[in-house]
C-alpha cells in the first residue's frame, strides 16, 4: 500500500496544525514522523486514519483517495498513544472485537474468529494473557495488545501515535527492537509518530522531521542526521551549538572576528552558525578561529565536557573526546594524527545540493584527546583547520590550548556546520563495515568505538 | 474534497444527536419557559408592577428572599464546620455522617416538610422543649427559617468538602513553617482558597431555598404578610384563577435565580482560572 | 554520618506514615488543639443530628405510633395503593423519557466539540434553577383552559392538566438534567479514543455506543436513573400544581402525604412519608455504592 499526502493544510482556530504538507510513502515501509510536540506530526497521522479530518489538500492510497471514505472504511489499524483498550473486555475480546463488528455478511464463524485471535496473541507473544482485562496489564502488554488488535483487521496501513511514549526506559528499548522485527515479519506500511529522536533514528526506515505543521526534511536516519536540511533539524536532532553571526561581503564573522568558512550563498546580514559541540577542537592560543577560557571541565562517564567563555562573550559548551586513562594524565602528550575523513566530509557544503556521501567519519576521536589544557590542534586533510582557540582557566593541566571547529557553512537561508562524528558511533557494526573504514585510514590507529555518544571508545596506541 | 467541505466530524451521529437534543429540550424547557416569559408580556409595565407592589406579594417576596438568605448564610457557616470536621479529622461514624449529609438532597420534600413541622410543633419532640422556653418555631416565620436550613445543608457541604479536600496539605506547612499561628494559617490560607466555593455554595443554597416549597409549607403556617413564601402564593393565585399574578411573580423569581446561576458559572470559571493547573 | 541518617530516618516515617494513612491528625503544622477539634466534631454531629436526622427518625416513629397494623392497614387503603400505582407509573415515563434523552445529550454533548457548549449545559441545568412550583405553573400557562394550547386541547378532547400526562410532563420538566448531568463529565473525562478505536476497526456508530460506550458509562447511567428516580417519584411542588388533586387519580404519594396530613390523619400520611423516607435511604445508600464503583471506573482509566 502507497500512500500520498498533497497539500494538506489543517488549521485549529488560527493555529496551523499542518501547513500544507506532502508526503509520499511506500509500500512496506517503516516511517517515522519526528517532531517535537505541536509540530502537527499527530494530526497528520489522525487524518491519514480518518479520525481527523484536514481542511484542503488531498490524501490517497494506493492512488484511491482515501477522504471520500471514513475511519470505518479505511481498513487503517491505528494503535492509540494511551492504546484505548476497552476497559469492560478481555484481552481476548479487545482482540476479537474488530472481527465481531463486521458486517454479518462477511463475518467469520466463532472458531475462526478465535483462531486468528489466537493467531495475533502469538504473534506478540501475551497468549498467556488472553483472559486479563486491560487493567491488569503492564504498560508493554498494553502496547503489544492494541498492536495485536490493530492488526486483527488485517489493516493495509499501520499506524502507531507515540507507540512507545508512555513506557519507561527500559522497556521501549525492547519494544523498538520488537516492532522493528515484528514490520519485518508482517510487512505492511507503517507510520509512526514519535518526539524522540533516537527512537525515530533507530526503528525508522525513513524519518520525516516536522516543525510547526511543516516537513522540514524527509530521508533515511543517516541522512537527517549527518545532513541536515534546515537549521531546525540540526537543532533538533542531536546537540547543537548555535552562535549568533553576521554575513557581510563573503565572509562570516562571529562577533569581530571572520571565520574561515565559505558563506557563498548567503544572504548578507544576521545569522545562525550550528556546530556539534563534538566538533569543537581545543587547541594552542591563536591557532583556532574562536579564542576564550575553559571555565570548566566535567566528565560525564568517558565523556569530557568543558564550557568555553569565547572571547565575543558567548559561552559555549563542547564535549572533548573521551577521555583515556593515560592522556588525562598532567604530562601525557597529545597526538594530532591527521583527519581526512572529518575534513573531506565537513568541508563538503549541505543543503539541498549535498552530495549524497554517507562516510563513515569516526576519525574524530583519534586526533585530539585534549585533556583539555595540554596543547593540542588538528589537521583536516588537505586543509588545516584552526578555527578556535581559547585558554584555559580552570585546568587539570597547566598550558595554554584552542578550541579547534571543523566544519563547514553551506549555502541555505543560514549558516551551518555540517553535523558531526558522534553518532555514528552508535552505529551498529553490522550497518557499518568497520574493515573498510580501518583500510581506508591505516593512519588514524583508531578502533571501532561500541557505545553509543562517544561511549568509552578507545585510540589505540 | 466534498468530503473534506463537510467537515466530518470522526465518530458518528452527531447530527441526529444534537437534532434530539435541542428538540426535546425545547418541548420540554425552553417553550414552556418562553411560555412563561411571553404570557408575563401581555402585562403592562403598569400592570406588572402594581402585582409586585402590592403589600401581600412584597411581603412573600421579603419572606422568601429574606429567610432564604438568613437560612443560606448559617448553612454557610454551619456547613464549613462540618466539611471541616468531615475532611479534617477522624472519628467514629464519620462516614455514616458523611452519607447523611445527602438526606436533604434525597428526601422527598413533602416528607422532609411534614417531619419538620411533627417534629417542631408545640408538642413534637424538639417543639415541646423550645415551647418551654418561650419560642415558637412551627407556624411561624421561624419555622420557614429552619426548613430552609434543612433544604440547603448538602449545596454548602458538597461544593466545599472536595476543594478542601484538594486543598494542597504543603501550603498549610508552609504557611505554619513561616511562622503563622494556626489561626492565621486558616484565615490567611485555608479561606482564601476556600472562598470560591464557599460563595458557590451559598449562592446554591440561596437559589433553592428561595424556590423552596414542599418541606416549607407545612411548618410555615402561611399566614399572608407574615409567613407567606413566594411560591406558596403563586399557588394561591393559580388556584385563584389570578394567572397574571402567578406569571408575575414568577417571573422575578426566575429571573433572580438566572441571575444567582450566572454569577455561580462565572465565579467557577473565576477560581478555575485562579488555580495554576497541576 | 551513620546516627544522622539514622536519626533522619526515624524523623520522617512516623510523618510520613501519617500522610499515607490520611491521618492529617498527627501532623502538628495541619491541625488545631484537642479541645477544638472536640468542640467542632460535635458541632457538625448535632447540628446534622437534630436537622437531618431526627426528621428522618421522626417519620417512622409517627407512621409506627399506633402500632404496625395500622400502619399496613394505612398502606393498603385503595387511596394509598393508587397514589404508589400512579407514583410508579409517573416515575418509570419521566425516568425513561430522561434516559433517552440524557443518553443522547450526553453523546453530543460530550463526544463532540462545538460552539456553545457550556450554554447547551446551563440550558439542560435550568431545571435545577427553577423552583418546583413555578416548573408546574409553565404547563398550566401552557395547557390550562387559559393557556396557549388550552383551546385546542378541549376541541380535540386531550386532558393534559390534572392527568397523568400533565404529573408526568412536569416531573419529566424537574427531573431533565439529573441523567445527562451524571453522564456529560464522566464521558468528558473517559474522552473519545476507545470510541474511534471502534470505528477505525469497523464498527458502525451504533456498535459503537452498544459495545464499547454503554458498558463504560454503566455505573453512571445508573446514577444518574437512581438520581432521577428519587426525584421524580418524591417531586412535591411542580406536581402540586398541575395535578388537580384528583382522589385515587391525580394524587402521587407526596400529594398524599399533604392531602393526608391536612386532614389529621398522621398516621397514614406518615406511612405514606415512610415509604418515600425508605426510598431516599435506599437511593443513599446506592448512591454511595456506586459512587465508590465509579471511583474505582477513574482508578482504571488513570493508568
Amino acid at each position: 500500500m502507497t500512500i500520498e499526502v498533497r497539500n494538506l493544510v489543517k488549521k485549529f482556530g488560527s493555529f496551523a496544525a499542518l501547513d500544507g504538507v506532502d508526503l509520499k510513502v511506500d509500500n512496506g515501509e517503516l516511517l517515522a514522523l519526528l517532531g517535537p510536540s505541536g509540530s502537527g506530526k499527530t494530526t497528520l497521522l489522525r487524518i491519514i486514519a480518518g479520525l481527523d479530518w484536514p481542511d484542503s489538500g488531498e490524501v490517497s492510497f494506493n492512488g484511491e483517495d482515501a477522504l471520500a471514505q471514513g475511519a470505518r472504511e479505511r481498513n487503517v489499524g491505528f494503535v492509540f498513544q494511551h492504546y484505548a483498550l476497552f476497559r469492560h473486555m478481555t484481552v481476548f475480546e479487545n482482540v476479537a472485537f474488530g472481527l465481531r463488528v463486521q458486517p454479518r455478511a462477511i463475518r467469520k464463524d466463532e472458531s475462526t474468529i478465535r483462531a486468528r485471535v489466537k493467531e495475533l496473541l502469538d504473534l506478540v507473544q501475551l497468549d498467556w494473557l488472553a483472559d486479563r482485562y486491560p487493567s491488569q496489564l503492564s504498560g508493554g502488554q498494553r502496547q503489544r495488545i492494541a498492536l495485536a488488535r490493530a492488526l486483527a483487521i488485517e489493516p493495509r496501513i499501520l499506524l502507531l501515535d507515540e507507540p512507545f511514549g508512555a513506557l519507561d526506559a527500559k522497556v521501549r528499548k525492547e519494544l523498538r527492537k520488537w516492532l522493528r522485527s515484528l514490520h519485518h515479519e508482517i510487512n505492511v506500511t507503517s507510520i509512526f509518530v514519535t518526539h524522540d529522536q533516537e527512537e525515530a533514528l533507530e526503528v525508522a526506515n525513513r524519518v520525516v522531521v516536522m516543525d510547526k505543521g511543516k516537513i522540514e526534511q524527509i530521508g533515511s536516519p543517516d541522512d537527517v542526521y549527518e545532513t541536515p536540511a534546515t537549521a531546525f533539524v540540526h537543532g533538533f536532532i542531536g546537540e547543537s551549538i548555535e552562535l549568533p553571526v553576521e554575513v557581510e561581503g563573503g565572509v562570516i564573522r562571529l562577533g569581530d572576528r571572520s571565520l574561515p568558512l565559505a558563506a557563498e550563498g548567503l544572504a548578507p546580514g544576521a545569522s545562525k552558525l550550528f556546530v556539534r559541540r563534538h566538533d569543537m577542537l581545543v587547541g594552542p592560543p591563536g591557532s583556532g578561529a574562536f579564542e576564550g577560557a575553559v571555565q570548566h571541565v566535567r566528565n560525564f562517564g568517558p565523556v569530557q565536557r568543558a564550557e568555553v567563555a569565547l572571547s565575543g562573550g558567548e559561552t559555549i559548551e563542547i564535549d572533548a573526546p573521551p577521555r583515556q586513562g593515560t592522556a588525562r594524565r598532567r604530562h601525557d602528550r597529545l597526538r594530532a594524527p591527521p583527519l581526512p575523513d572529518i575534513c573531506e566530509r565537513l568541508s563538503r557544503p549541505i543543503g539541498s545540493n549535498f552530495p549524497k556521501y554517507s562516510p563513515f567519519s569516526h576519525c574524530w576521536y583519534a586526533t585530539t584527546a585534549p585533556h583539555l589544557g595540554a596543547p593540542a590542534h588538528a589537521r583536516c586533510g588537505r586543509d588545516t583547520h584552526h578555527f578556535a582557540s581559547c585558554r584555559l582557566r580552570r585546568q587539570r593541566s597547566a598550558g595554554p590550548a584552542a578550541v579547534h571547529v571543523c566544519g563547514h557553512v553551506g549555502p541555505g537561508l543560514q549558516a551551518r556546520w555540517a553535523g558531526g562524528c558522534d553518532h555514528d558511533l552508535a552505529i551498529p557494526p553490522k550497518q557499518r563495515p568497520r574493515h573498510r573504514r580501518h583500510r581506508s585510514r591505516p593512519d588514524a590507529a583508531c578502533r571501532i568505538p561500541v557505545r553509543r555518544h562517544g561511549g568509552g571508545q578507545q585510540d589505540g596506541p | 474534497m466534498s468530503a473534506i467541505a463537510a467537515r466530518r466530524r470522526t465518530l458518528p451521529g452527531f447530527g441526529l444527536t444534537m437534532g434530539l437534543t435541542l428538540s426535546w429540550l425545547s418541548v420540554i424547557i425552553l417553550i414552556p419557559l418562553a411560555g412563561l416569559f411571553l404570557k408575563s408580556f401581555e402585562l403592562s409595565p403598569e400592570q406588572f408592577w402594581a402585582i409586585l407592589s402590592s403589600r401581600r406579594t412584597l411581603n412573600a417576596l421579603r419572606v422568601s428572599f429574606g429567610l432564604a438568605f438568613a437560612a443560606a448564610c448559617v448553612n454557610l457557616v454551619m456547613g464549613s464546620i462540618i466539611v471541616w470536621a468531615l475532611v479534617r479529622y477522624r472519628f467514629p461514624g464519620r462516614r455514616l455522617f458523611d452519607a447523611i449529609v445527602d438526606v436533604p438532597f434525597a428526601l422527598p420534600t413533602a416528607v422532609a416538610g411534614v417531619a419538620l413541622t411533627s417534629l417542631f410543633a408545640e408538642k413534637g419532640w424538639l417543639g415541646a422543649p423550645l415551647a418551654a422556653l418561650g419560642i415558637k418555631v412551627a407556624f411561624t416565620p421561624l419555622g420557614i427559617f429552619i426548613a430552609m436550613i434543612f433544604i440547603g445543608i448538602p449545596f454548602v457541604v458538597r461544593t466545599v468538602q472536595p476543594v478542601l479536600q484538594d486543598l494542597d496539605p504543603e501550603i498549610e506547612e508552609a504557611a505554619g513553617s513561616l511562622g503563622a499561628s494556626r489561626w492565621q494559617t486558616i484565615i490567611r490560607v485555608i479561606l482564601p482558597s476556600l472562598a470560591p466555593a464557599l460563595l458557590t455554595g451559598l449562592a446554591l443554597a440561596f437559589a433553592r431555598a428561595v424556590g423552596e416549597y414542599g418541606s416549607v409549607i407545612f411548618i410555615a403556617g402561611n399566614l399572608p404578610n407574615v409567613s407567606e413564601i413566594a411560591p406558596l402564593l403563586i399557588v394561591i393565585r393559580l388556584s385563584e384563577f389570578r394567572y397574571a399574578d402567578a406569571t408575575a411573580i414568577a417571573v422575578v423569581m426566575l429571573v433572580v435565580s438566572f441571575v444567582i446561576i450566572f454569577a455561580v458559572n462565572r465565579l467557577q470559571r473565576w477560581a478555575q482560572s485562579r488555580i495554576p493547573a497541576r | 554520618m551513620t546516627m544522622q541518617i539514622a536519626d533522619s530516618v526515624s524523623l520522617v516515617s512516623p510523618d510520613a506514615r501519617a500522610r499515607a494513612h490520611g491521618a492529617a491528625a498527627h501532623d502538628n503544622l495541619r491541625t488545631e488543639p484537642r479541645a477544638v477539634r472536640i468542640v467542632i466534631i460535635a458541632l457538625a454531629m448535632i447540628f446534622l443530628s437534630v436537622f437531618v436526622v431526627l426528621p428522618l427518625v421522626v417519620v417512622f416513629a409517627q407512621a409506627f405510633s399506633k402500632g404496625i397494623l395500622a400502619y399496613l392497614a394505612a398502606l393498603a387503603e385503595p387511596e394509598a395503593l393508587a397514589a404508589i400505582r400512579l407514583t410508579l407509573l409517573v416515575a418509570a415515563t419521566s425516568v425513561g423519557l430522561n434516559l433517552v434523552f440524557g443518553l443522547v445529550a450526553a453523546w453530543a454533548i460530550a463526544k463532540f466539540e462545538f460552539k456553545g457548549k457550556t450554554f447547551l449545559i446551563t440550558l439542560i441545568d435550568l431545571p435545577f434553577s427553577v423552583s418546583p412550583v413555578i416548573s408546574g405553573l409553565v404547563f398550566v400557562l401552557l395547557f390550562g383552559a387559559q393557556g396557549y394550547f388550552g383551546g385546542w386541547l378541549r376541541d380535540h378532547d386531550i386532558q393534559i392538566l390534572f392527568a397523568v400526562p400533565g404529573i408526568a410532563l412536569a416531573t419529566t420538566f424537574v427531573t431533565f438534567p439529573f441523567v445527562a448531568r451524571a453522564l456529560i463529565p464522566l464521558m468528558q473525562e473517559q474522552g473519545t479514543q476507545e470510541e474511534e478505536a471502534a470505528i477505525s476497526l469497523g464498527a458502525s456508530g451504533l456498535q459503537t455506543f452498544f459495545r464499547v460506550t454503554l458498558p463504560n458509562i454503566k455505573w453512571g447511567v445508573l446514577y444518574g436513573v437512581l438520581l432521577c428516580n428519587a426525584r421524580a417519584m418524591g417531586e412535591f411542588g411542580a406536581v402540586s400544581v398541575v395535578s388537580g388533586h384528583i382522589r385515587g387519580e391525580t394524587n402521587t404519594m407526596p400529594l398524599l402525604v399533604e392531602i393526608l396530613y391536612n386532614e389529621y390523619q398522621f398516621v397514614a400520611a406518615f406511612a405514606i412519608a415512610s415509604l418515600l423516607a425508605m426510598l431516599a435511604l435506599i437511593t443513599l445508600i446506592a448512591k454511595t455504592v456506586l459512587e465508590r464503583h465509579l471511583d474505582e471506573g477513574q482508578d482504571i482509566s488513570d493508568h
